[in-house]
C-alpha cells in the first residue's frame, strides 16, 4: 500500500486527502475497523472523503475509525443509516448537502453531495472540499451525468462568491470515459456547462488505469463492468492547471492485511503542494 | 484463430450458450468459395446455439441461411430487405416464440439502406432462458452516427418494454457500424445517456480481452475496405442485471473466420463468438 513516494507526509507544505468508500459495516467490521485505523493513522491525511459510513443513533462508523479529526456526516443516509461523511484536521466553517434526486430512478439510495468550507491555512485555504456520492447503479449512467452537473454547477456559484481551491473527491460510481467523468475533465459539456477538473491520477500516472473496485479483491463482485470508480479531482483555474500542484497519487488498502482486505473498494489517496504559478482565482 | 482452434463448448453441461454474429456479405464476391468456408468446418465445428447474421439474402426462391445451415434450425428473417433481399437473419436452437422488428427508419437519411432490429424470444431451457435475442443492424454510413444513436435508442427502449412484462436473459448481438468510443456504443456499455435514457449492456469483447483491438472490418482481410475509419463494428453484448453484473457468466469471446482458408475469406467482416454460463455467480433476473 502506497509504498511509493508518498508513504508517509514529509512536510508542512503538502496537503494530504484521502479518499475511501468504507463498504460500511459489511463483512467482518472488527478485522477491517482494525486494517483502516491503522492504515489511516499511518497515511496521515489532513482531509478524508469517506463513502458508505454508518450513522445511526447509537453509532457513527467514523468514529471509530479516526481519532483528532472535525467530522462532518451527511444527512440523507439509507434507512440503515448508510450515507457519507467528511473529516479535516482543520476546522469545518460550514457544509452544505446539495439534493441529487434528479429523476424518479434516484429513490432508494442515499446518492448526495457534501460542500464544505475547510478552514485550512496558508497556503491551502480558503479550501473547499466535496464529497460526491452520485447513484452507483451500472444503468443509471443518466443520472450520474445530471447529479454531476448539478455539483459543478453548485461548486461554480459558490467559487463566483468566494475563490478557493476545489478539491473533489469520492465513488463517483463510473470510469473516465463516462459522460460525468468525461464533463468532469473539461473533455465534454452537460446541461449546458462545462468545466475543467483535474484527475490526479491521470497526472501522475497517465498510463496506468486507476482500479478501485476489481475482482482480485474477493469483497468485490467478479463481473462488475466498471472497475476505475473512485477519483480524486482538483479544478483548474484560469491559468489552466490545477490551482495546487498534485505531487502525488496512489492507491491505498489495495492489498490485504494478515488476509484481511480493508473494503470492496481501494481507497485513493493524493497530495497536493502550492503552486508558485497562481492564487486561487 | 482459425475456427478449428476454437475451445470446444460445453457441450455437456447444459448450462453453457454459445453465441455467433456475423456479417456474411451477402453473396459478393466468390461466393461459392465462401459458402464452403462458411460451412464445411465453419458454423459447423463452432456449433453455436443462436446465430445473428448480418447481410442474408433471401427472396422469393432463394434463402441464403437456407443455403449456410443444415440441420434443425428455427430461423427468423427481417422484413425489412434491400431490393436485392439483404437484410438479418437470427437462427436459434430453440423456438422462437415471438419476433419483433421496430422501425428503424428515423430520419430522411436512413431511406436507402435496409436498417433494421430482429428482437425474438427464445424458448431456451432454463436457466438460460427465457431469453431475448436482438440482432441490431443499425445505418451503414461513416457518417451516421447520429441515426445509429436514434435508432439504438429506440432497440434497448423496445427491449426494455419487453422486459417489463417478462424479465429475461438479454443478448445484443450484430454489425453495429460503431466502434466502442461511439456515442451509440458508449450509450449501449453504461458510459453515456441518450435521449433522457440510460442502459448497462457489458461487451463481451471486453470482458474477454480488455486491452486487445478486436477489430472484426480490417484493412487486412483483403475482401474488406483499406479506408473504412471503423474496425471494432461487430460486437456481442449482454445486458446487466440488478446486482451489477451480466445476468449470463460471460466464458469467453473470440474472433471467427478471422484467416483464410485456402485463401478464402469468409467474408468482409470477421466473426465474433460468445460463450456464456449461467451459474450460482451470474446475477438474478431482475424482478418485474
Amino acid at each position: 500500500m502506497a509504498d511509493g513516494p508518498i508513504s508517509r507526509r514529509n512536510d508542512s507544505t503538502t496537503l494530504r486527502l484521502y479518499t475511501h468508500n468504507i463498504w460500511c459495516r459489511h463483512g467482518d467490521w472488527d478485522d477491517r475497523r482494525g486494517v483502516l485505523r491503522d492504515g489511516i493513522r499511518a497515511l496521515d491525511p489532513h482531509l478524508i472523503t469517506l463513502q458508505e459510513t454508518v450513522v445511526l443513533d447509537d453509532v457513527d462508523q467514523v468514529s471509530e475509525l479516526l481519532d483528532g479529526y472535525h467530522v462532518a456526516h451527511s444527512r440523507k443516509r439509507s434507512t440503515d443509516g448508510m450515507g457519507i461523511s467528511i473529516a479535516s484536521r482543520w476546522p469545518i466553517a460550514d457544509m452544505t448537502e446539495l439534493d441529487l434526486d434528479v429523476t424518479a430512478r434516484t429513490a432508494g439510495f442515499p446518492c448526495t453531495t457534501l460542500i464544505a468550507t475547510i478552514e485550512a491555512p496558508p497556503p491551502f485555504g480558503p479550501l473547499m472540499l466535496v464529497n460526491h456520492f452520485p447513484d452507483f447503479q451500472v444503468d443509471h449512467e443518466l443520472e450520474r451525468e445530471l447529479q454531476t452537473a448539478l455539483a459543478a454547477r453548485a461548486i461554480e456559484h459558490r467559487i463566483a462568491e468566494r475563490p478557493s481551491h476545489v478539491l473533489l473527491a469520492g465513488d463517483l460510481d463510473a470510469e473516465p470515459e463516462a459522460a460525468s467523468l468525461r464533463f468532469l475533465a473539461g473533455r465534454q459539456s452537460l446541461e449546458g456547462l462545462s468545466v475543467c477538473y483535474r484527475n490526479a491520477w491521470d497526472a501522475v500516472r497517465p498510463a496506468d488505469p486507476c482500479r478501485t473496485y476489481v475482482p482480485e479483491n474477493p469483497l468485490a463482485p467478479d463481473d462488475w463492468p466498471f472497475q476505475c470508480i473512485d477519483h480524486i479531482f482538483i479544478r483548474c483555474g484560469p491559468h489552466g492547471g490545477p490551482t495546487l500542484r498534485i505531487a502525488g497519487c496512489d492507491l491505498a488498502f489495495d492489498a490485504p492485511v494478515d488476509g484481511v482486505w480493508a473494503s470492496d473498494h481501494i481507497g485513493l489517496v493524493a497530495d497536493f503542494t502550492p503552486d508558485d504559478i497562481e492564487e486561487p482565482r | 484463430m482459425p475456427v478449428s482452434d476454437f475451445p470446444s463448448k460445453r457441450r455437456a453441461w447444459s448450462g453453457a450458450l454459445r453465441v455467433y454474429s456475423h456479417n456474411i456479405w451477402a453473396r459478393e464476391g466468390d461466393w461459392h468459395a465462401r459458402r464452403r468456408v462458411l460451412t464445411d468446418g465453419g458454423i459447423r465445428a463452432l456449433d453455436p446455439d443462436i446465430v445473428a447474421l448480418q447481410k442474408t439474402v433471401v427472396t422469393a426462391g432463394y434463402d441464403q441461411v437456407d443455403d449456410l445451415l443444415d440441420g434443425d434450425w428455427h430461423v427468423a428473417h427481417s422484413r425489412e430487405r434491400a431490393a436485392d433481399g439483404m437484410g438479418i437473419s437470427i437462427v436459434s436452437r430453440w423456438p422462437i416464440t415471438a419476433v419483433y422488428e421496430p422501425d428503424l427508419n428515423l430520419s430522411p437519411r436512413t431511406a436507402d439502406f435496409a436498417c433494421t432490429a430482429l428482437i425474438v424470444e427464445v424458448s431456451a431451457p432454463a436457466p438460460l432462458g427465457p431469453l431475448v435475442v436482438v440482432n441490431h443492424f443499425p445505418d451503414v454510413q461513416v457518417d451516421h452516427e447520429r441515426e445509429r444513436e436514434l435508432q439504438t435508442v429506440r432497440v434497448v427502449r423496445f427491449v426494455a418494454d419487453l422486459l417489463a412484462h417478462r424479465p429475461a436473459h438479454v443478448l445484443l448481438a450484430g454489425d453495429l457500424d460503431a466502434e466502442p468510443d461511439a456515442a451509440s456504443l458508449r450509450f449501449l456499455t453504461g458510459r453515456q445517456s441518450l435521449d433522457g435514457l440510460s442502459v448497462c449492456y457489458r461487451n463481451t469483447w471486453d470482458a474477454v480481452h480488455p486491452a486487445a483491438p478486436g477489430g472484426t472490418f480490417v484493412a487486412s482481410n483483403p475482401v474488406a475496405p483499406d479506408h473504412w475509419p471503423f474496425e471494432r463494428i461487430d460486437h456481442i453484448l449482454i445486458r446487466c442485471g440488478e446486482h451489477g453484473g451480466p445476468t449470463l457468466r460471460i466464458e469467453g469471446c473470440e474472433l471467427a473466420f478471422a484467416e483464410p482458408v485456402d485463401g478464402v475469406w469468409a467474408s468482409n467482416h470477421l466473426g465474433l463468438v460468445a460463450d456464456f454460463a449461467s451459474d450460482s455467480s451470474s446475477g438474478p433476473l431482475d424482478s418485474p
